[in-house]
């Protein structure tokens, strides 16, 4: 069952484009010899360990399990 | 006269920059209250399907909850990454020669501002209430000549006071400069000054 990683990688594009936006602005109408630059370097390390962390786990599980609709009852 | 380092965009090479100025941290403090919020709303959700629903973190359920945690995270890193752009980028810039509003409402939604010192008419500080008075921030007004641009306003800056004599300052400089130039002898200026609140 790959969907929900299609679903993930999906919300990881959408949310790519929305740091690169973000970032984009920061740099551009941020001033020099502020904190702008150190925000933006911890924004993107914490958003990479995140995004690392879960490819990790992606390519370190299998995902050819079914969904098990018992434990709610059903 | 103090020569800031920081540049903003558009400045130009005379011009000196003198004060600049944020929203006090303390409107940014809602913002960090909600992430922290957000955040919180995770674990609670984690602790409430350990307790009630173990079975789901296990299995493809559990695969399943990683990756939403992993969403989930990097939305609210975001979220709060955005705030702080907004907040940070707000700013209200005091030059030897005008002033500059740049208001950063939301991501894609911003307006910058100027008004020439030499429009000064009047500027007035404010401050109101238990909290802005304790923690020293409020509101300048600056009035202008001109019809165009009307009242310039700081809203929620850190030692308004301290920023009303420092744009009064300037703009009775300005005048005087203009008045010399003119052939006027008198140093008399037309730029007031006033205050409303706690000194």
């Amino acid at each position: 069952m790959i969907i929900p990683v299609i679903i993930y990688i999906l919300f990881l594009i959408v949310y790519i484009v929305f740091a690169l936006f973000a970032v984009y602005h920061v740099r551009r109408f941020g001033f020099i010899g502020d904190a702008t630059r150190y925000v933006t370097i911890i924004f993107v390390i914490l958003s990479l360990a995140i995004i690392i962390f879960t490819a990790f786990y992606i390519f370190s599980v299998g995902w050819d399990q079914s969904f098990d609709f018992s434990i709610f009852g059903f | 006269m103090i020569k800031l380092e920081r540049r903003f965009p558009g400045q130009r090479d005379e011009e000196v920059t003198v004060l600049l100025a944020r929203v006090h941290w303390f409107r940014f403090l809602g913002h960090i209250f909600l992430t922290l919020l957000l955040a919180i709303i995770w674990f609670v959700a984690l602790f409430l399907l350990q307790a009630y629903l173990s079975a789901f973190l296990t299995g493809m359920w559990g695969q399943v909850f990683v990756l939403f945690s992993g969403a989930y995270f990097l939305f609210v890193l975001l979220f709060l990454f955005i705030g702080w752009l907004n907040y940070y980028l707000d700013v209200w810039i005091v030059t030897n020669e005008r002033l500059i509003d740049i208001d950063q409402k939301s991501l894609f939604d911003r307006s910058v501002s100027q008004l020439s010192l030499r429009k000064i008419q009047n500027v007035r500080a404010e401050v109101k209430g238990i909290l802005p008075t304790l923690l020293r921030f409020g509101d300048v007004d600056v009035e202008s000549a001109g019809a165009d641009v009307g009242r310039f306003s700081f809203r929620s800056i850190p030692k308004p006071f301290e920023v009303e004599r420092k744009v009064l300052r300037l703009a009775q400089h300005v005048s005087e400069q203009v008045g010399e130039k003119e052939g006027v002898g008198t140093k008399s200026s037309a730029v007031h000054g006033g205050r409303n609140g706690l000194g």
